[in-house]
């Protein structure tokens, strides 16, 4: 039986049931989500079911669509022309994400998105750091240079970058400057946290760095992370989600996705025999 | 390469030089147009061997007087006309250029986008006499009647009429610039949920920065070139203007207006070929610059 | 207590400043307007001038008016705008002729021959520079060079040449840019089968490039055809009967609406041949705008 006829065989719902075992309320709840991009659907009725305080891992091959899932958490897939949501709900702690009257600029404060290559807005360090939180003004009295240094610290660069606030940010190198955009991000004071090949572009030291980083931020808020590296999955995801050609195929506890997977192609994938 | 027919085979490789040498040559003839043309102006202005007039007064002082005694030739009158008209030109055109530039980039959904390119296009299609012709038949005679006027034409009007002549060319410029901006960039703002105007004034207009130098540049060379309109429409006196409510003589409508007067060889014949060398120099000046930022504006879409 | 719904569209407890982020949205939604506003009179502006011309010019438009000669006292005042037509075509026809060739040539050897190389570079440099020359300068040097120092006298042989001096950079131009545009997959694919330049540009890259070339020409014919600057001096006459020769002036539309305008000999026929000059500049660049649709290329 090949892999794509097991995938039409599916029924559209998470392969564990009726919800994942896991002491933590849902954050995420994504039903029968289905994207079309210039008319071509990317996306088919995925089904996502996503407790708060974990790390979630979205595995699979390349052009499967999970850029464009992330994306569709935190409403950023509408700044993409000619790409569309067609169907399907994403719900968050409860509330609608799509509703009707729902400003997206506010899901993307509360949902936070570190993006694949790091880059630095033509600002000062600081400057960067505090970008949305001037904006949505949420410092609830906190002096700014607190602020600025709470989320440096959080992110792991308070020491480093600590005498030179005011600088350009531009000067920084790579693996500082993902620490950054971590820190910016973190800054907005976020509930839950996207993560798109945070490390694709970093070093193995810059990497190792980033994912203490998130074992320690999962412990406050849901950590949704897309990575191509397997191993990666492997050290930090407490779950796991399997997208191929736009479908999900599996998804459940990491240890169960990556030593006994129910579906053969899956299996494949996490063996290394296909990639 | 087929060994039975080597002969062929060489014709074949042998017209291809040739092909390509005539295509050089095509080339080079069009370049020498250039400087043939940059030569001739130095020459018929004699500026190398110097026509009596030092550049002070020529572009300053003296006023445009052929007729007096003695004959004077400076063109201080026309250099503020165009100064004016111009600057008029830019600070009308400039916002409103933006404005539709970013429009078009990044707000207009993608059915108006096909319409505002050839509208542009129209607009940067219509020649300079026809402009000429809409600012008298509207303007000219509206301000007659509105302000009292002997004459609607001033070098107002010649500046209105303008910027929408330069508009296209810097709207479409502009927008171009804001296309250009990488979309990780625009990512990274919007994921924070911010406003797209919070994110356009803090960080995406530095990013635009050198490609609306460009914008600029190219509307100020164009102001500065065009002719007919403002030949009929700032009111052609030699007298230096004072206000935008003056009549003036913008450079273009100098040489206009004089050369058809001119005896040639003579010493006004000269002081208006060095006039045209003089905006010739800054028209090329300002498109060596915009060709700079526009190599900017490359590296910063490969970036 | 805000509604689950409601936290979502105004910051609930979680955030602080609800008052602000309403106030930046407001902002945003002004910016916004105004940016509409903009596109909206940059869409006008172009339909407000044809209609005007169109609503005072249609009534001029007949059979007499494009094809008698001028007649009348002062001369213009009534009859026809033919030799005017008959002479912006002369011109366009001969300043085409001459540039074409050189214009194609130096932008196939740009394209093709002498990519990369600092000298196409430097050649693209100036020839955009050419494209770039104020029209009163070409006027300028081609009284002085053709008319007054190689003696051909006002005339269209000048006037043709001076058109072709401005129509050369944009063929050339787009010419260049139709030929970059093609992939080069296709150039790889055909050479390494060891034909040569000239036989890859004839069966592989002409008949994808040609339709941007066209449109270039096209641009730049009607650039040309409605300048008057250049042909003032050079090549202009105020009324003729018709008829052409190479070493006459010749009437132009351009020229001929600029004299009835400037002499005040009558509006009614410079509505005329405003529009007749108008409605053939858009024939001619809606006919360029056709062939980039249908070309699919991307051609500039």
């Amino acid at each position: 039986m090949t892999a794509r006829t097991e995938a039409i065989r599916l029924p559209a719902v998470p392969n564990d049931a009726p919800l994942p075992r896991s002491r933590y309320p849902l954050s995420f709840d994504v039903g029968f989500l289905s994207v079309s991009f210039h008319g071509k659907i990317t996306l088919k009725d995925v089904a996502a079911a996503i407790p708060d305080r974990q790390v979630l891992a979205v595995i699979g091959p390349s052009g499967a669509g999970k850029s464009t899932f992330l994306r569709v958490l935190n409403r950023t897939l509408e700044i993409i022309p000619q790409a569309r949501v067609v169907r399907g709900e994403v719900h968050f702690k409860g509330e609608n994400l799509y509703g009707r009257g729902v400003d997206a600029r506010i899901v993307r404060k509360r949902i936070g998105m570190v993006h694949q290559k790091p880059l630095a807005f033509p600002l000062s360090i600081r400057e960067n750091v505090l970008f949305g939180v001037r904006f949505h003004q949420h410092w609830q009295g906190r002096p700014k240079d607190e602020f600025t240094q709470t989320y440096l610290e959080r992110a792991g660069l308070w020491e480093e970058v600590k005498d030179r606030l005011r600088q350009p940010a531009s000067a920084l190198s790579v693996g500082q400057l993902q620490r950054l955009c971590i820190a910016r991000a973190l800054a907005n004071e976020p509930e839950a946290l996207l993560m798109d090949e945070p490390c694709s572009a970093l070093d193995p030291v810059s990497t190792a760095r980033i994912e203490e980083l998130i074992l320690g931020l999962k412990e406050q808020l849901p950590v949704i992370i897309v990575t191509h590296n397997l191993a990666q999955a492997r050290r930090i995801a407490d779950r796991c989600l399997f997208l191929a050609d736009g479908v999900c195929l599996e998804q459940g506890p990491a240890d169960r996705i990556f030593t006994d997977p129910a579906s053969a192609r899956v299996r494949d994938f996490v063996t290394g025999k296909i990639g | 390469m087929n060994p039975s027919s080597p002969r062929i085979g060489r014709i074949r490789y042998l017209s291809d030089a040739v092909v390509r040498g005539c295509c050089l040559l095509a080339l080079c003839l069009g370049i020498s147009f250039l400087l043939l043309m940059i030569g001739f102006m130095w020459r018929e202005s004699s500026l190398g061997i110097g026509f009596g007039i030092n550049l002070y007064h020529f572009l300053v002082k003296e006023p445009w007087a052929p007729l007096a005694t003695p004959p004077s030739y400076g063109i201080a009158h026309a250099v503020i006309s165009t100064l004016l008209v111009a600057g008029l030109s830019l600070v009308l055109a400039v916002p409103l250029g933006f404005g539709i530039g970013l429009f078009t980039a990044e707000i207009a959904p993608l059915p108006v986008q096909q319409i505002m390119q050839p509208a542009l296009e129209v607009l940067a299609g219509i020649p300079s006499v026809v402009y000429g012709f809409f600012g008298y038949v509207t303007l000219v005679k509206s301000f007659e009647g509105w302000f009292d006027m002997p004459t609607g034409e001033c070098l107002l009007i010649a500046g209105i009429i303008l910027a929408v002549m330069i508009l296209p060319f810097i709207a479409s410029t502009a927008a171009e610039t804001f296309r250009s901006i990488p979309g990780e960039l625009k990512d990274a703002a919007f994921s924070l949920g911010v406003t797209h105007l919070y994110a356009s004034r803090r960080i995406f207009w530095r990013a635009a920065l050198p490609g609306l130098f460009a914008a600029v540049a190219l509307g100020m060379a164009r102001a500065l070139g065009e002719t007919l309109a403002v030949l009929m429409l700032a009111g052609n006196s030699v007298a230096v203007p004072h206000s935008l409510f003056d009549r003036g003589q913008p450079l273009t409508a100098l040489l206009a207006t004089e050369l058809g007067e001119t005896a040639v060889y003579s010493v006004k014949y000269q002081a208006l070929f060095a006039s045209g060398f003089f905006l010739l120099v800054i028209v090329l000046g300002i498109n060596i610059l915009i060709w700079i930022m526009k190599q900017k504006v490359m590296q910063h879409a490969h970036a | 207590m805000p509604t689950p719904e409601q936290t979502l569209k105004y910051p609930g407890a979680t955030m602080a400043a609800g008052d602000s982020f309403r106030r930046a949205v407001s902002r945003d939604r002004f910016f916004q307007g105004l940016l509409w506003a903009c596109g909206l009179c940059g869409f006008l502006l172009p339909v407000a001038i044809i209609a005007y011309l169109l609503s005072g010019g249609i009534h001029s438009l007949s059979r007499t008016f494009i094809f008698d000669y001028p007649r009348g006292t002062p001369l213009g005042a009534r009859g026809g705008i033919w030799p005017a037509i008959q002479g912006s075509f002369a011109l366009a026809a001969l300043g085409l002729g001459l540039s074409l060739p050189l214009a194609l040539g130096g932008g196939i050897y740009l394209a093709e021959y002498g990519r990369g190389r600092a000298f196409a570079t430097v050649v693209r440099f100036l020839v955009e520079c050419l494209a770039a020359v104020p029209m009163i300068i070409y006027g300028l040097f081609g009284y002085a060079f053709l008319v007054v120092f190689l003696k051909f006298g006002v005339s269209l042989l000048a006037g043709g040449i001076v058109l072709a001096f401005i129509m050369f950079p944009i063929i050339l131009i787009s010419v260049q840019e139709s030929l970059l545009a093609v992939d080069d997959a296709y150039r790889d694919m055909a050479l390494s089968l060891g034909v040569t330049r000239f036989y890859l540009f004839r069966k592989v890259l002409l008949p994808q490039a040609w339709r941007g070339m066209v449109a270039g020409v096209v641009l730049a014919v009607g650039h040309a055809v409605g300048s008057a600057a250049p042909i003032l001096f050079t090549a202009s006459i105020y009324f003729s009967k018709g008829g052409l020769d190479l070493r006459e002036p010749v009437m132009t539309l351009p020229t001929h609406l600029y004299n009835l305008v400037s002499e005040a000999i009558s509006f009614d026929q410079a509505f005329g041949t405003a529009l007749v000059l108008i409605l053939g500049l858009l024939l001619f660049n809606t006919s360029a705008l056709l062939l980039r649709r249908i070309g699919g290329v991307n051609s500039p």
